[in-house]
C-alpha cells in the first residue's frame, strides 16, 4: 500500500516536472471564476471542457454572457478528472482535492493566486495564456490592456478626494487590494489608507463617516434581496452622501483581474470628474 | 456469615451512619428495623459494596468485602434497592436473566439457564414470563426485581423494602419465600416497615435509631418499651407479633 | 428472536453491501468498473482509475465508519444515560472538533496542506475530550450530561466568535458548508485520519455492551452486578472516551453530520429487542446505511449546488422521529 503511494507520489511529481506533451486539441478545464474569465477571452471556445458555475452568474461574472453556451463543471474531484483534462486551472485555494486529483492523472495545473494590483493584471493574462496554448492572444491582450491602463491613469495628488468603497455586509474595501489600486489610478484616495483602518472586514457605519469620506462606491454583487445587500441602500449613506457623491460599481469588474477592470477605472474617473466640478478642487 | 464492625458513613457535612455493629448469620432472616433517618438504608447499601464507609469492616463468609473485586461480589450479595427503575420494555424473562450478567454467560445462554426458571417460579412469574416488564403491575415489578436477584443464586440477599408496594397477599408469598430461601442456607438482611410480618417472619431483628445499632434481638425479646424507646410509638402486642398503636407523645 | 437478530443484522448488512456497490459503480461518470479496477490495481493513473480508487472509495468507506460510528455512539449515549434525546453531539466532543477545524481554517495554516483541517479537527476534539474527563470527574450520569451541554455551549460560543472575525466572507462561507457536513472530495488520505479513532472507539463502547444491559435496572443495581460504573477502568469513562475518540474523529473529518445518531437507535430499537446490549451492532450498521443511502441521493441530485449531507440526513431522520413520538404518545411507552 504505501510502495504504491509512493509511486503514486513520484510520478506526480514527474508530472510536474517534465513539460506536457503539445496535444493537437487540448482540454482545459477551469474550476475558479478569474481563470474561467480569462480562459473564455484568451482559449479556443472548442477547447474549454469545463468551466466553474460561478461564470453563468452575472452577479460576479462579466462574461456571463459568454459563459451561457459553454459546459459547466460542478468542481468536484470526480468531474473534473472525468473531463480528462490536459490543462486544469484553478485558483490557489480553491478545490484542492480536484487541483491534486487533476496532478495525478498527469494534466497540466496552473493555480492563480487573486489578483491584488492592476499591475498583477497583465501577468496573470500571460500566464493563462501560454497554459492555453495561445501566447500571442496574451500578448495582444496586454498590449491593448497597458495603452488603456496609461490613457485613463492619473498621478497621484496629496488631495485628492477621499472614496471608500462600501462592499455588502458592510465590508470596507482595503489597502493591498485590486479595489485599492483602482482607486489610486481614478485619481482616488482610499479611506482605509487616509484613516489608517487597519482592521480587515467590516467597519461601522459611525466611523465611516466620522471621516468624512468625499466618494461612496458601492460595490454591488449580490443577485436578489439579501440583507447584505441591503446594507448598502442603509438610509443614513443615503442621507450623507448626495447624488453626485454616490457611484455603483458592478462587483464583477474587480473580483477578478481583467481587462473590464478598467472599466471601473473610467467609472471612478468619471465620478470624479464630476465631484471636482460640483465642490471645486479640494 | 456477614458481620459489620464499628461502621461510620459521613459524606460532607452529611452523618449517615455513627456507629454499626451486628452480625447477620447464614440460614436466617434478619430484619432491620428503625424509624426513618436511622441509618437502615445506609447500612444496606455499605454491605452492598456501593457506599464506601469512612470507618470500620465488613466481612463476608470471613472475607472483607474491600477486598473482593466487584465480579467477586456480585456472586456474593444480591441487592434490591427501594426504588425500582421503570423497565424497559423488554420481556419478564429477560430482565430476570439480568442478574446471571456477574457469570459473564451470553445474553442467550443466560436467559435460558435453569436458575432464571427457578427464580421466576418462586416469585410466581412464569405466567407472565413473555410479557413487556413496562406493562407490570407495581407489585409484579417488586416481584421481578426479587427474581432478578434470586437469578444471581448469591448466598446472601440484601433487599431494601421489599414488601412494601405489595398486596398482603403477595407480601406473606414473598415473606414466606424469604423463609424457604434462609432455610436452604441463604443470609437474608431486610430492611422493613411492617412490623408485624417483621416480627412474624424474621429470626432476629437489628434495631438502628440515630445512625446506631441500638441492640439485636430474636422477635421474642422484644418489649414495649424497647419498641417506645426506637420507634416512639406505642405497641399491642398481639398472638404472634406486634402492632404499632398509637403515638407515644400525643399530637401537638 | 434469535433469528430475528440474525434478519436484522443480515438484513443490514446486505444493504451496506448494496448501497457500497451502488457507490462505486454509479457516479457523475460512467465508465467500465472492472476496467477500471484492474487499471487501480496495477498502479495506473487513468481518470478512471482515481476515480474509483481515491475518490469513490474512500467516501464509501467514510460513509460506513461514519455512520456507523455516529449511530453506535448514539445507541450507547441513549442506553447509559437511559435518555432518549441523547446524541453523540451531547457529550461536546464534536463541537470540539468543529472548533478545532474552524481555527485552523482561520489562522490560515489549512492551505499548507490537505491533511491540516482533520489534523485541527482532531486535535480539537483531543482538546475537548480532556477537558470532559477532567470536568466529569468521578460525577456520574447528571454531571456527565451537565458536563457535556456546558463544553457544548462553549465550543460553540467559541466556534461563532471565530466565525465572527474572520475577515473575507467567502472563508466564512466555506467554514459554515464545512460545519454543515460533507463527504464530497474526501481521500484516502482522511479514511487513515479516521481509523485510529474509529477502530480504537469502537472497541471501547463495544466494551460497554454489558454495563447498558445491566443499567436498565438504575446505577445502584449495576454496580451490585459487578460493574464498575466510575473511576479510570470505569463504565462511564469508556463510554466518554470511546464516543469521544470515534464522533470525533468523524467530525474532525467530515464536519459534523447530524440525526444519524440520535435517530438510527430508535428506528432499530424495536427490531433489536430493546436490550441495550442488542442495540449496538445493528446501530453501527444502521448508521452506516443511512450515511450510505444518503450520500448516494446527495449524488443522485447533484446539480451545480451541492445538496449537504446533513440536510439529507435530517430530512430522513426527522419525519421519522415525529412518527416515532406519536407512536410513543399512542402507546404510552416505547
Amino acid at each position: 500500500m504505501y510502495q504504491w503511494l509512493l509511486r503514486l507520489g513520484l510520478y506526480g511529481l514527474l508530472c510536474m516536472v517534465l513539460p506536457a506533451p503539445v496535444k493537437a486539441a487540448t482540454r482545459i478545464v477551469s474550476l475558479n471564476l478569474c481563470t474561467d474569465q480569462l480562459s473564455l477571452m484568451l482559449a479556443d471556445l472548442a477547447e474549454i471542457a469545463g468551466l466553474s458555475p460561478l461564470a453563468r452568474d452575472c452577479s460576479g461574472s462579466v462574461l456571463c454572457q459568454k459563459a451561457q453556451d459553454m459546459p459547466v463543471l460542478a468542481p468536484t474531484a470526480e468531474n473534473v478528472i472525468g473531463a480528462h483534462p490536459d490543462v486544469v486551472l484553478a485558483g490557489q485555494f480553491t478545490a484542492r482535492v480536484a487541483v491534486k486529483a487533476a496532478r495525478e492523472i498527469g494534466a497540466h495545473v496552473l493555480t492563480l493566486p487573486p489578483a491584488s494590483s492592476l499591475a498583477d493584471i497583465p501577468v496573470q493574462i500571460m500566464q493563462v495564456a501560454q497554459a492555453v496554448g495561445h501566447p500571442e492572444r496574451g500578448r495582444q491582450m496586454v498590449e491593448a490592456f497597458q495603452k488603456r491602463l496609461a490613457e485613463l491613469s492619473l498621478a497621484r495628488h496629496p488631495d485628492d478626494p477621499v472614496a471608500v468603497v462600501y462592499e455588502a455586509n458592510g465590508f470596507v474595501g482595503g489597502s493591498n487590494s485590486l479595489p485599492d489600486d483602482v482607486l489610486a489610478h481614478a485619481g482616488l484616495r482610499n479611506l482605509s489608507t487616509v484613516a489608517g483602518i487597519t482592521a480587515a472586514g467590516r467597519v461601522p457605519l459611525e466611523t465611516l463617516l466620522a471621516q468624512q469620506p468625499d466618494l461612496l462606491v458601492r460595490d454591488r454583487s449580490g443577485q436578489g434581496y439579501s440583507l447584505a445587500q441591503a446594507m448598502l441602500d442603509n438610509p443614513v449613506l443615503k442621507q450623507f452622501f448626495s447624488k453626485k457623491h454616490v457611484v455603483d460599481i458592478p462587483a464583477s469588474l474587480w473580483l477578478c483581474g481583467l481587462p473590464q477592470t478598467l472599466d471601473a477605472v473610467d467609472l471612478l474617473r468619471q465620478a470624479r470628474e464630476g465631484l471636482i466640478q460640483t465642490e471645486g478642487t479640494r | 456469615m456477614l458481620t459489620v464492625t464499628a461502621l461510620s458513613c459521613q459524606i460532607g457535612q452529611n452523618t449517615l451512619l455513627r456507629s454499626a455493629s451486628a452480625t447477620f448469620p447464614a440460614g436466617c432472616v434478619t430484619g432491620l428495623i428503625g424509624p426513618n433517618g436511622a441509618g437502615k438504608s445506609t447500612l444496606l447499601r455499605i454491605m452492598a459494596g456501593l457506599t464506601v464507609p469512612t470507618t470500620g469492616t465488613v466481612l463476608v463468609q470471613g472475607h472483607p468485602l474491600a477486598a473482593l473485586t466487584p465480579m467477586e461480589r456480585a456472586r456474593l450479595l444480591a441487592y434490591m434497592p427501594q426504588d425500582i427503575p421503570p423497565f424497559p420494555p423488554m420481556p419478564v424473562r429477560e430482565i430476570a436473566s439480568l442478574g446471571r450478567l456477574p457469570y459473564g454467560e451470553g445474553a442467550s445462554q443466560a436467559e435460558h439457564h435453569p436458575a432464571v426458571g427457578r427464580a421466576l417460579a418462586l416469585t410466581g412469574l412464569q405466567a407472565l414470563a413473555g410479557r413487556a416488564a413496562a406493562q407490570l403491575s407495581g407489585g409484579e415489578r417488586a416481584r421481578l426485581m426479587l427474581a432478578r436477584a434470586l437469578s444471581t443464586e448469591t448466598p446472601v440477599l440484601l433487599a431494601d423494602e421489599a414488601v412494601a408496594a405489595l398486596d398482603p397477599a403477595h407480601a406473606l408469598s414473598v415473606m414466606h419465600l424469604l423463609r424457604a430461601l434462609a432455610a436452604e442456607g441463604r443470609c437474608i438482611v431486610l430492611v422493613i416497615h411492617d412490623l408485624l410480618l417483621a416480627t412474624r417472619f424474621c429470626d432476629q431483628l437489628v434495631l438502628m435509631k440515630d445512625g446506631e445499632t441500638v441492640r439485636s434481638l430474636p422477635p421474642s425479646g422484644l418489649t414495649e418499651d424497647i419498641l417506645q424507646s426506637v420507634y416512639g410509638v406505642t405497641t399491642r402486642r398481639i398472638e404472634q407479633g406486634w402492632v404499632p398503636w398509637d403515638l407515644a407523645k400525643a399530637p401537638r | 428472536m434469535k433469528t430475528r437478530r440474525w434478519i436484522l443484522n443480515g438484513g443490514l448488512v446486505a444493504c451496506i453491501i448494496a448501497l457500497s456497490g451502488v457507490s462505486l459503480l454509479w457516479g457523475e461518470h460512467a465508465f467500465s468498473f472492472t476496467q477500471a479496477l484492474r487499471e487501480w490495481l496495477a498502479g495506473q493513473h487513468t481518470a478512471e482509475a482515481v476515480i474509483l480508487g481515491e475518490l469513490r472509495l474512500p467516501r464509501m468507506l467514510l460513509a460506513i465508519m461514519v455512520g456507523g460510528s455516529l449511530g453506535l455512539s448514539g445507541a450507547v449515549l441513549q442506553g447509559y444515560l437511559r435518555n432518549p434525546l441523547a446524541d453523540p453531539g451531547l457529550l461536546g466532543v464534536s463541537g470540539g472538533a468543529a472548533l478545532g477545524a474552524v481555527c485552523v481554517f482561520y489562522t490560515g495554516i489549512a492551505q499548507l496542506g490537505l491533511a491540516i483541517l482533520p489534523l485541527g479537527g482532531l486535535a480539537g476534539a483531543l482538546v475537548a475530550a480532556v477537558l470532559l474527563v477532567m470536568l466529569v470527574g468521578r460525577g456520574g450520569a447528571l454531571v456527565l450530561l451537565l458536563a457535556g451541554a456546558a463544553l457544548s455551549s462553549f465550543t460553540a460560543a467559541l466556534t461563532a466568535m471565530v466565525l465572527n472575525l474572520v475577515p473575507s466572507p467567502y472563508a466564512s462561507f466555506e467554514i459554515m458548508r464545512w460545519l454543515m457536513g460533507s463527504l464530497t472530495d474526501r481521500t484516502m488520505l482522511d479514511v487513515l485520519l479516521v481509523l485510529p479513532g474509529v477502530v480504537l472507539g469502537t472497541l471501547l463502547m463495544a466494551s460497554s455492551a454489558r454495563a447498558l444491559d445491566a443499567l436498565t435496572m438504575g446505577e445502584d443495581v449495576a454496580t451490585t452486578l459487578g460493574f464498575q460504573l466510575k473511576g479510570i477502568s470505569g463504565v462511564q469513562m469508556r463510554i466518554v472516551m470511546g464516543t469521544s475518540l470515534a464522533v470525533g474523529s468523524c467530525v474532525a473529518v467530515s464536519g459534523a453530520i447530524g440525526f444519524v445518531g440520535l435517530v438510527v437507535p430508535h428506528l432499530l430499537r424495536g427490531l433489536a429487542g430493546h436490550r441495550p446490549s442488542r442495540l449496538l451492532l445493528p446501530a453501527f450498521l444502521g448508521g452506516a446505511t443511512l450515511l450510505l443511502g444518503a450520500d448516494v441521493v446527495v449524488r443522485l441530485a447533484a446539480t451545480h449546488k451541492e445538496l449537504q449531507i446533513g440536510v439529507v440526513t435530517a430530512l430522513i431522520g426527522a419525519p421519522v422521529f415525529f412518527h416515532r413520538v406519536i407512536q410513543f404518545r399512542k402507546r404510552g411507552g416505547f
